[in-house]
C-alpha cells in the first residue's frame, strides 16, 4: 500500500552567509507514514523537523534524497491537493475574518463553491469558533489563531495534515481541545505528522514517533516501543545513602514491613532526554 | 488560473487596505485637483498646459510611491509574515504566485493612474470651459486642450507604473528584507530615468565604458520614453509595447529567482 508520506534518504544542507557556512539540518532520513496514522516527529530546536515539514510542502528543496506525499513527489504542486498544513505561531492577513480566510483556502484548494460553504462552517464549528467567524483575524487571541489556522488546515477534507507545534503557545483548555482534534482527524482515517516538544500531548495522540537530533533519526517506533526497557529502578521519597536506606529497610522490618523498590514506566520525556544526550 | 484569480483579488483587497494607498491617493488627489490653484507658478506657460503638466508630474510622482511600495509590501509581507506558507501549503505553484500578487499590484496601481488621469480631465475640462465662457467674445475654438493626448499621457504613466511594479517584484523576489527591496526599487527608478545617459555614455572610447554602459543601457528601460512627448509623435502604441515586453521579462525572472527561493 502507498504511504502517505515516504521520505528516502532526505538530506538539507543549507548554506549561509558571506563566509558559505554549511549548516546539516537533515541527515539521509528515511521515514515511512502509513495512511491513517498519527505520527510524532521530535527533537530539540534545529534538530531538522520543521525542514522535514517544509520538504514534504514542497517549500524547501533536499539537497539530496526523495519525499513523496501518496506515492507523488513533494515538489510537484498537485502533490499538496489534499494536504492541510498548520505552521507554528500561524499568522494570517489581519484584515480578513475567519470566515473569509477559510473560504479564501477552500478555494485555493478547488473546492466548489456548492460545497464551500457548508464546508466552512462545518471546520469552523470543529475549530470551536463559530461565535468569532466574522471578527477580523487581528482580533484573535494566538489560541484563537492556532483554532482558525486549523480549520484552514482543514476544510479541504485533507487525507494528510502536518502540524508544525500545533500547541505552541496554547494554554493547557486549547493544547486539550486539540488533542482531541487530532484524535477525531485519526478516527476519521486522516494521517497526521506532527512535530511538538509538548511530549505528553505525543505520548496521548501519537501511534509512532521519531526522534531527530542533529538532522539525524536516532529513535523510531511506537511510544511503548520507545519507552520498555528504559525503566528505572527508583526509590520513591528523597535520595538515601545506602547505610541510610539499609537503616531504613532494618526499621520497617523490625515493623512487618519492607522496603520495595518502585518501578515506574518511564514518561516519554525521558526517553527523550536521554537519546538526545546520548545521541 | 482560478487560483491566481483568487490570489490576485486576495491581494487587491489586501492594497485597499494599505494606509499607504489611502496617504499616496489623498497627495495625488490633491496635487491634481490643485494644480489648476498653482499656476501662478507657471514661469510664462500657458495655464492648461501647466495644469496638465503639474497633474500628470503628481500621478507619475505618486504612482511610483505606490507602485514600489505595494510591490514590496505586498510580496515582501506575505514572506516576512509567514503566511506564504499555508498559501503555498495549498496546490499552488509559485510562478502562479508570483503572477498573481503583481496582477493584484498592478490592477491598483493602474487603477490609481486611471483615477486620478480622468480626475485631471475633469479638473482640465473645468477650467477649459470656465477660460471660454470668459473668452466668449473671442473667435476660439470650442476646444483648446486634446484630451485624447491627456488620456495617452496617462496611458504612458500607467505603463511605467506596470513596469515600475514588476521591476520591484523582480528585485523583492530576490530580497532577504522590505528595507533592501524598497531602496533598490528607488534605485532602479532613478537609473532607468537616466538611461538614456547609459547610451550616450556608451558612445565612449573607451572599451570599458562602451560595454559597462552598453550593458546597462540595454538592459534596463529607458524611462524617458514614458514621457508625453512620445504622445505628440504618435508612439503611443510602440511604448506600450516596450512596456508589456519588460513586464513579461521581469516577471518570468521574479518566478524563476521566487521558485529556487528557500522559505
Amino acid at each position: 500500500m502507498i504511504p502517505a508520506v515516504e521520505a528516502r534518504g532526505l538530506t538539507k544542507q543549507f548554506v549561509e552567509g558571506p563566509r558559505r557556512t554549511k549548516l546539516l539540518a537533515l541527515d539521509r532520513l528515511n521515514l515511512r507514514i502509513p495512511v491513517g496514522e498519527v505520527f510524532g516527529l521530535l527533537g530539540p530546536n534545529g534538530s531538522g523537523k520543521s525542514t522535514t515539514l517544509k520538504i514534504l510542502l514542497g517549500l524547501v528543496t533536499p539537497t539530496a534524497g526523495t519525499g513523496t506525499i501518496f506515492g507523488e513527489s513533494c515538489a510537484e504542486p498537485s502533490a499538496r491537493r489534499r494536504l492541510g498544513f498548520l505552521p507554528e505561531s500561524p499568522d494570517f492577513p489581519a484584515f480578513l475574518t475567519g470566515r473569509e480566510l477559510v473560504a479564501f483556502h477552500g478555494r485555493l484548494a478547488g473546492l466548489d463553491r456548492a460545497v464551500l460553504a457548508a464546508r466552512v462552517e462545518e471546520v469552523i464549528g470543529w475549530a470551536g469558533l463559530p461565535g468569532a467567524a466574522d471578527r477580523r483575524i487581528g482580533t484573535y487571541s494566538k489560541g484563537m489563531r492556532q483554532r482558525i489556522g486549523l480549520a484552514q488546515a482543514l476544510v479541504a477534507r485533507p487525507r494528510l495534515v502536518l502540524l508544525d507545534e500545533p500547541t505552541a503557545g496554547v494554554d493547557p483548555a486549547g493544547a486539550r481541545d486539540m488533542i482531541g482534534m487530532i484524535r477525531r482527524l485519526r478516527e476519521e482515517g486522516v494521517t497526521v505528522l506532527l512535530t511538538s516538544h509538548h511530549l505528553e500531548m505525543v505520548e496521548q495522540v501519537c501511534d509512532r514517533v521519531a526522534l531527530l537530533q542533529r538532522g539525524r533519526l536516532v529513535a523510531e517506533g511506537t511510544v511503548a516501543e520507545l519507552t520498555a526497557g528504559a525503566e528505572d529502578l527508583m526509590l520513591a521519597g528523597p535520595e538515601l545513602a545506602p547505610e541510610e536506606r539499609a537503616e531504613l529497610a532494618g526499621w520497617l522490618g523490625a515493623r512487618g514491613g519492607s522496603l520495595v523498590p518502585a518501578r515506574r514506566h518511564p514518561r516519554l520525556e525521558q526517553v527523550w532526554l536521554e537519546r538526545i544526550k546520548r545521541g | 488560473m482560478r487560483r491566481i484569480g483568487w490570489i490576485a483579488l486576495h491581494t487587491i483587497r489586501e492594497a485597499l487596505r494599505q494606509r499607504l494607498l489611502a496617504v499616496v491617493l489623498l497627495l495625488g488627489f490633491g496635487l491634481v485637483v490643485g494644480s489648476r490653484f498653482a499656476r501662478a507658478f507657471n514661469f510664462g506657460a500657458p495655464e492648461l498646459k501647466f495644469t496638465a503638466d503639474v497633474g500628470l508630474g503628481a500621478i507619475g510622482l505618486f504612482g511610483a510611491v505606490l507602485a514600489v511600495g505595494l510591490a514590496v509590501q505586498l510580496f515582501m509581507g506575505e514572506l516576512e509574515r509567514g503566511t506564504v506558507l499555508t498559501l503555498l501549503a495549498r496546490p499552488v505553484g509559485r510562478a502562479e504566485f508570483v503572477v498573481a500578487k503583481y496582477l493584484g499590484v498592478v490592477v491598483v496601481v493602474v487603477g490609481y493612474c486611471a483615477g486620478l488621469t480622468a480626475l485631471l480631465v475633469v479638473v482640465l475640462w473645468a477650467r477649459e470651459t470656465e477660460l471660454l465662457r470668459a473668452d466668449a467674445g473671442l473667435q476660439l475654438p470650442t476646444r483648446i486642450v486634446v484630451y485624447g493626448a491627456v488620456l495617452a499621457a496617462g496611458l504612458l504613466l500607467a505603463c511605467k507604473l506596470a513596469v515600475t511594479a514588476a521591476m520591484t517584484l523582480l528585485i523583492a523576489s530576490y530580497a532577504r528584507t522590505a528595507t533592501f527591496a524598497t531602496l533598490m526599487g528607488w534605485l532602479m527608478l532613478v537609473i532607468c530615468h537616466l538611461q538614456p545617459f547609459a547610451r550616450a555614455a556608451a558612445q565612449s572610447e573607451s572599451l570599458w565604458s562602451r560595454m559597462a554602459f552598453g550593458a546597462v543601457a540595454s538592459l534596463i528601460p529607458n524611462f524617458q520614453l514614458f514621457g508625453p512627448d512620445q504622445v505628440t509623435a504618435g508612439r503611443v502604441g510602440g511604448v506600450a509595447l516596450y512596456a508589456v515586453g519588460y513586464v513579461v521579462a521581469c516577471v518570468a525572472l521574479a518566478t524563476a529567482g521566487f521558485c529556487h527561493r528557500e522559505l
